[in-house]
Order: structure tokens, then C-alpha cells, then sequence
């Protein structure tokens, strides 16, 4: 199962540090993080909070990407740049 | 047609080992000769027939109520053939990114810095238009102002926004202020790491708001015609972002926009958004005719970017043995009238150059009556690195280590974690440090009198969308067209890797910039992105091309395609029962063999690797004066594979030269009514050719496993070290240590002059 690290900002909705989650890919993930903490997809939502770094690469617009037994995830912000 | 030997590829680093026949040489800039010979179409050197011009009224309060505005004296003035204002825009949604922008673009209800814009006029002539702008009157109800972070942050600070509640923060407040945002990453327990560590530094750090300082304007023209269609010519650093952008701010269809891209004269993420297009199309709309706005230097300075200042607390551990245990950070950063990420970003980069077992790092994105923050190359990167690099330095003269050698021993490699958690891919950074660290500079003796100072610099890099289309031409020429702005060698940097992909001369392919009609959805060339991703569609459009080539081949041989094989530019029957076909054969009969030959490649570039720079400078300062001079500076940059390593040395010299004037002469020096006193060039001191010596650079590749070239974006984080590479420059050759930029004249006299007492 992937393995799913939240933030500290993120904890404070989901109470724990990590999950293990059954997930073909992001957007199932995504599913079910928000079924199981509603109010980390609220707080993603508002802070546009969509990009996920999958084994240490940072995916902007995450949506079919693969996930494996052994993919670390991090929920993270969209980068901007220069 | 013509074509030239391939110039010899000495390899990036001069070590001739590339591999590459165009890849890694440094033809002429595709570019070069319009530029030289002033044939370069920038968007202020556009004129159409019946042209206006727009002039666009500002606040002259950074925070105050619109009570009223009165047009009619304007619009009876003399040319004058439109008027805009606020309640001509669409209603701004109550807040998020999408009211940023329109809000940004005009004020409604209220102005939130000096400059904001608040109406504008479409006249025949500029001067009849500037006249009607500053006929309009505008009654406001002034408002009390906060101009800097501690004073946004006081607890009894004027509220630029009522319906802002800062993020991050539980129980959410129940009142509304300036801090927008507070972000925390953690690792390991910062407080039993302090326990453990020999030595603990800690120091507070400021850094000044800074413009990205482009030479050229903010320019558009905008074309509406009865149909309601607009035709946009702009300078931005993305022509897809200025239409979406555009349609956004008007409520428009973005079927309704094309933008055609001009050429640009300077960005580094100032462009990467708009303020004046909505404007412009507003007025053709009105006037039936096409509206032209320029905005002046004064514009530019008081509306536009600029990269936020900062205050940074660091505390930092370490054992006698140099090794870096702990860090706690505090950030704050300015975001300007609006919210932003710019302290969220400070917290991504503080610590990055550095291994850590325990880190505590807290970020507060604050809003306040400036212009809103846009990017400066790896924004928020320059002030988190002058902090922790400054108190590194520090260390190193504690321990008695030599401070390259500390940082060598502290930091990351692939598979190490993240300050942000995810781990690291393949990285550069020990490379880069050995470099700087072999390299004559750092071998040579200091000269007397003088301080040398290094440090080191991380920024992420982007991938996001981009699309390309390459066209055969029936001589053996090849077109290739992106929508990527070339702000940085993008066109040069296509044109060969398409050459190394065809087998093609390099001078036989013209790069292209195509409008938003021509050429497939590319988003802002922006996060060292265009080159990585842009030119990822590059080669996968040729890639394709030469499928299509073998299969023209082997309809020429009758045979079967898998006997083909594309070999230097030609086709070669693998049986050596045919003759090679070039490509320009090929080509001159593909009317016979199933017509003309393109492809096209759109994709959503994954992998981009991130950029590390280690820089060292020698300086000398004046003891009189305070003045410092830059006597020698040399960077080290991993660009994974130079593509053109002229441009690469260029983006990596650029980088450092804005870098160090951030570090020693730039800021923005605001009056007590909120009013820039600084708005041009004379006053707002940006580095020039005779102020610094020739930045020597050190090209270091570490391929990036994700792109075909082993790319990595150049063009961002060379803007990172040259702060605490300064301020650690200025200590050694003076004894003292500023924790606050700019490191100017009066600033290190008056530092030179309370330690001396």
C-alpha cells in the first residue's frame, strides 16, 4: 500500500502522521483521504493544495499517476517560479 | 541553403566528452541579429491604424476607501475616446487567486497601495490621454497603512482585507488580519538536537523588497473588433497565461483572445502575470478602435513586482566535529496587498543545502500596502538561503573549518529527506561544492585587504505543459514551433536539441514562437521550465518526425520500415541494398510518398530536477566609505546537461549579478504616506557592466534521469547564493557581520563604526 505523510498543517486534520492507503493511483487516493478526513479536503481545497510529491518528484497536476505498494506520497502545495 | 560544420563540441565543462554532435555547442543565438540590428519587434514597437493610446490613473494613497469617481471632465476633454474604470470589470469574486488578479489589475472598492490602478482613458495622443487620466476625480476616504512586516503583523495593525483569517492556524481565529498564512515543517525534536549540539547560533535576518528590474516595460497593444473578438501583442513570459489571465479578469471566453507573443526585454517572473491587457481590451471595446498602453519606469516600480522583503530568526546546532545537527527557523515575508506563498516557499528552501536530524521551520505569509509580490527567479530562496548560509558561516569560523568543507560534510544526496518530506532525487549540490571548491578561485590566495565569502543555493525547478510543432520544409529545413516566451535562449536551446534528434544542421532550423492560435497550450516560461519541458516536446515531436521519416524511406525502397534506420540525418537500409536518403530527399519528394511531413507534442513534463549553485566572491571594502567591491566572483551551477552553454553561463551570470544587487544596493524607500521616493533607475540602484568583474562560472552536469538530454532548468537559482555569499564576504574582510540587507554604504560605514566603538 502507498504511504501517504501529511505535513504539520495537514496533521491537524487527520490526527496522525501517516496512512497506508489501497490506491491504483492519485486520484483514487485523493478519494479516499477525503472520504476518511472531510476537513483535510476542505482544507486542500482552499489552499489549492493539489500537488503530490510521489517518490520524491513533485507532480503539479496530479491526477492518474500510478501508485505502487512501496510509493511514498506527500501532499504538497503547487510551486510557482521565476 | 547553406550548411556549416557542427562547431567542435568540447563538452560543457570544456572535457569533450558529450557525446553529442549539436548538443553542448554554442552556435549564434537564433535571435542575435534582430536584436542587434533594433529588427526586434517588442510590443511598444507595435503600431496599427487608428491606434489610441491608454493611460492609466493610480492611487497616490497605499490605503484608502473609492468613495467616488467622476469621469465627465475627462471624457469631455479633447481625443478622448474611453473611459474605464472599476465598475466597468466584472464583480471580483470575494476573495482567492481570481480576485487578486482583478483587483490587481483595477481597484474597486478600495486601493491597497500607491499605484494601484483605479481608471484608465483611451485618447488620440498619449499626452491627451494622460491629461483626461488626470482629470478624473476620485474622492477616498484614507485609511491608515502598514508598509512593513512587523508593523502588519502588530496586533493592532490596520486589516487590509476583513474576510482574511490566517490559514494554518487551530483553533481557526475568529478575526480577521494581515497574516495570511502560517506554514510549519518539522523533523525530529529540535530541542533535544540543541541538547546534543556543541555549538548554537542564533540571529535575526531582514531583507528589503526588491523589482526584478527588466529593462522593458510592461507593453501592450490590444485590437477589438465588432465581433467582439480581441487580438492581443504583449511582452509577458507566457502568452497562453495573458489570455486565460485576460478572459478571467474580463469575463470573457478565452475563444474570444489571441495573443500574439512579442519579443520580451527582460521578465525573470516579473511577467508572469498581467496588469495592463484587461485594461487595454476594455478600451477597444468601448472606442471601437486599438488601444495601446506603455506603462512608464515610475508605473513599473510603483505597480508592479516586486519580490518581497523579509525577516528571518534562525537558530542553528552543531558539534565541534562541524556536523549540523538542528535548525528552528521563523519566517516572515512581505506578500504585498494580496496573499500569496512567498513564506511557505522561504520554508521549502531554508534548510535544503544542508542534512538535518531535527528541524522546526515556521513561516508567515503577511499582507501589506505594497504592490503584491511576483516571482524573482527562485522566489523566496535568495532571503532563506542569506540567513541559514550566514549562520553556517558562522559555525565554520567556530569550529575552525574551512566553510566549503563543512558544507560538503552536511549535505544531501539522492535518497536523503527533504525539509518538506519527500526525498531528494539525483542532485547536484556536492558536485557544484568540489567545484567551487577546485576551482582557481577558491585555490587562489586571498589578496590582502580582501574577504571572500561562499555559500550555497537550492531552487525546486518545474516541469508543467508545453507543445511543439515541428515542420519539414520541402528543402530539408526544419521549423520548430513552441509557446514557450524566449526570455533566456529558449529558441536556440530547441533548435538544437531538434538538430541533435534529426541529425539536421542546427542552422538549418528556425525556432519559432508561436501565438495562441498556432500552436498548442504551453503554460508561463517561468521555474526554469521552458528548456526541460518545452524542449522535452521538442524531442518528442522529432522523435515522431523520424518514425514518419523511415516510413517515407521504406515506401521510397519498397521494403519494410523495420529495415530503416535513421542514422545522422539520413535514411540507411539496413540490407546496404540502398543508397542513404537524406533528410532534404526525403522531404523534396514527400508530395509522392504521402505529403508534407510535421508532428506535433503535447505533454505535462514530469521530473524536473532540482538546482543547486555554490558561489564564492573576493570583495573589498572601503573603510571611509563603506562602499563594497566585488573584486572576483566565481559560480558553480548544475545545469544536468548544457544545452547551449553560452546561454547557461549567461542565465548563471545574471542570476548572480541581480543576486548581488539585491544584496548590496537595492530597496525600495517608501515615505511615511505610503509613497515610493525611489522609482527609477537613478535612485533605485540596479548593478551595471562597470560595476562588477567578469563572473567566472563553472558549468557542473549531473544529468537529469528524467529528461532525454539529462536537462535541469538553469535559469532561476543562480539568484540565491550571491546574498549570503556578500554578507559572508563582508564579514571575513571586515570583522563584522550585517544581519540586514542591503549591505550599502551607510549601512556598512554605520556597522564599521558601532564596532569600532
Amino acid at each position: 500500500m502507498a504511504v501517504v505523510h501529511f505535513s504539520t498543517d495537514q496533521r491537524q486534520h487527520t490526527g496522525v502522521a501517516e496512512i497506508a492507503i489501497e490506491a491504483a493511483n492519485v486520484r483514487d487516493l485523493v478519494r479516499q483521504l477525503s472520504a476518511l478526513y472531510p476537513s483535510l479536503d476542505a482544507h486542500l481545497v482552499e489552499t489549492s493544495s493539489t500537488a503530490v510529491a510521489i517518490d520524491g518528484e513533485i507532480i503539479p497536476d496530479p491526477w492518474l499517476e500510478e501508485l505502487t505498494d512501496t510509493s511514498e506520497v506527500y501532499l504538497v502545495r503547487p510551486l510557482a517560479g521565476g | 541553403m547553406s550548411t556549416t560544420e557542427a562547431p567542435a563540441n568540447t563538452g560543457t565543462n570544456g572535457n569533450g566528452s558529450s557525446g553529442y554532435r549539436w548538443v553542448g555547442t554554442r552556435p549564434v543565438r537564433h535571435d542575435g541579429l534582430d536584436k542587434v540590428a533594433g529588427k526586434a519587434r517588442y510590443a511598444a514597437d507595435l503600431n496599427l491604424p487608428g491606434m489610441l493610446y491608454g493611460h492609466i490613473l493610480r492611487s497616490p494613497h497605499p490605503h484608502a476607501r473609492i468613495v467616488s469617481i467622476d469621469t465627465s471632465a475627462a471624457e469631455a476633454m479633447p481625443g478622448v475616446k474611453a473611459v474605464v474604470t472599476g465598475a466597468d470589470f466584472p464583480e471580483a469574486p470575494p476573495k482567492g487567486a481570481t480576485r487578486n488578479l482583478m483587483c490587481t489589475v483595477i481597484a474597486r472598492d478600495k486601493v491597497l497601495y500607491s499605484g494601484h490602478a483605479v481608471a484608465a482613458v483611451a485618447a488620440s495622443t498619449r499626452r491627451e490621454a494622460k491629461a483626461a487620466a488626470e482629470a478624473i476625480e476620485v474622492t477616498y476616504e484614507l485609511l491608515p497603512h502598514v508598509l512593513n512586516i512587523s508593523d502588519a503583523m502588530a496586533d493592532d495593525a490596520p486589516v487590509l482585507h476583513d474576510n482574511l483569517f490566517t490559514r494554518g492556524v487551530e483553533p481557526r481565529p475568529t478575526e480577521p488580519s494581515n497574516v495570511a498564512a502560517r506554514t510549519v515543517y518539522e523533523r525530529g525534536d529540535v530541542e533535544q538536537g540543541f541538547g546534543e549540539a556543541d555549538i548554537v547560533i542564533e540571529r535575526e535576518f531582514s531583507t528589503q523588497a526588491v523589482h526584478q528590474g527588466y529593462i522593458e516595460p510592461h507593453a501592450c497593444v490590444v485590437d477589438c473588433d465588432q465581433e467582439g473578438k480581441a487580438v492581443i501583442w504583449a511582452s509577458s513570459q507566457g502568452h497562453f497565461m495573458v489570455r486565460s489571465s485576460t478572459a478571467t479578469v474580463l469575463g470573457w471566453d478565452t475563444s474570444r483572445i489571441k495573443v500574439i507573443p512579442a519579443e520580451i526585454g527582460g521578465g525573470f517572473g516579473g511577467k508572469t502575470t498581467i496588469y495592463i491587457e484587461p485594461v487595454a481590451a476594455l478600451l477597444s471595446t468601448k472606442a471601437g478602435r486599438p488601444v495601446k498602453i506603455v506603462m512608464s519606469r515610475e508605473d513599473v516600480f510603483r505597480a508592479t513586482g516586486p519580490a518581497p522583503g523579509a525577516i528571518i530568526r534562525m537558530k542553528v546546532g552543531a558539534r565541534n566535529d562541524g556536523t549540523i545537527t538542528t535548525a528552528k527557523a521563523w519566517l516572515a515575508y512581505e506578500n504585498g496587498a494580496f496573499q500569496g506563498i512567498a513564506a511557505m516557499l522561504g520554508c521549502m528552501c531554508v534548510v535544503s543545502a544542508y542534512t538535518l536530524d531535527h528541524l522546526y521551520v515556521e513561516g508567515f505569509d503577511v499582507v501589506l500596502n505594497r504592490p503584491v509580490n511576483v516571482a524573482y527567479r527562485a522566489p523566496s530562496a535568495p532571503a532563506a538561503a542569506f540567513a541559514m548560509d550566514s549562520v553556517v558561516d558562522e559555525i565554520a569560523e567556530r569550529v575552525g573549518m574551512d566553510p566549503l568543507d563543512l558544507r560538503i560534510q552536511n549535505c544531501p544526496s539522492q535518497g536523503d529527506p527533504t525539509p518538506y518530506g519527500p526525498k531528494w532525487p539525483m542532485i547536484g549540490l556536492r558536485e557544484c561544492l568540489e567545484a567551487i571548491r577546485d576551482s582557481d578561485h577558491y585555490q587562489s590566495e586571498l589578496p590582502e585587504g580582501q574577504g571572500r565569502g561562499v555559500a550555497s543555493g537550492f531552487w525546486f525547478n518545474i516541469g508543467e505543459a508545453s507543445s511543439a510543432t515541428v515542420n519539414l520544409n520541402e528543402n530539408g529545413t526544419a521549423t520548430v514551433i513552441t509557446g514557450s516566451p524566449d526570455i533566456g535562449g529558449s529558441r536556440a536551446s530547441m533548435a538544437l536539441m531538434a538538430a541533435e534528434e534529426l541529425g539536421l544542421d542546427v542552422h538549418l532550423i528556425q525556432p519559432v514562437v508561436g501565438d495562441t492560435e498556432v500552436v498548442g497550450f504551453t503554460d508561463v516560461t517561468e521555474g526554469s521550465r521552458a528548456t526541460f519541458a518545452t524542449g522535452m516536446a521538442v524531442v518528442e515531436a522529432c522523435r515522431d518526425l523520424k518514425e514518419q521519416l523511415r516510413k517515407r524511406a521504406a515506401k521510397t525502397w519498397d521494403c519494410d520500415v523495420e529495415e530503416v534506420e535513421w542514422v545522422d540525418g539520413s535514411a540507411v537500409h539496413g540490407p546496404g541494398e540502398q543508397e542513404p536518403l537524406t533528410l532534404a530527399a526525403i522531404t523534396g519528394n514527400a508530395k509522392r510518398t504521402g505529403g508534407p511531413l510535421g508532428a506535433t507534442a503535447s505533454l505535462n513534463a514530469r521530473g524536473a530536477g532540482p538546482a543547486f549553485s555554490v558561489q564564492v566572491a573576493d570583495v573589498s571594502v572601503d573603510q571611509e566609505t563603506g562602499r563594497v567591491t566585488v573584486e572576483r566572483y566565481t559560480t558553480a551551477q548544475d545545469a544536468g546537461t548544457a544545452i547551449h552553454p553560452s546561454y547557461v553561463e549567461g542565465q548563471m551570470q545574471g542570476g548572480v549579478v541581480q543576486g548581488i544587487g539585491w544584496a548590496l544596493n537595492e530597496e525600495y524607500i517608501y515615505s511615511d504616506d505610503g509613497n515610493l521616493e525611489n522609482p527609477g533607475f537613478l535612485d533605485y540602484r540596479i548593478p551595471v557592466a562597470s560595476d562588477l568583474p567578469m563572473i567566472e562560472t563553472v558549468i557542473v552536469e549531473v544529468p537529469n534521469p528524467s529528461h532525454p538530454y539529462g536537462v535541469r532548468g538553469v535559469g532561476e537559482v543562480g539568484i540565491v547564493p550571491p546574498l549570503p555569499v556578500m554578507a559572508n564576504a563582508v564579514a571575513d574582510a571586515t570583522g563584522v557581520r550585517i544581519s540586514d540587507l542591503p549591505l550599502s554604504p551607510p549601512r556598512v560605514l554605520e556597522a564599521l563604526t558601532a564596532a569600532e566603538s
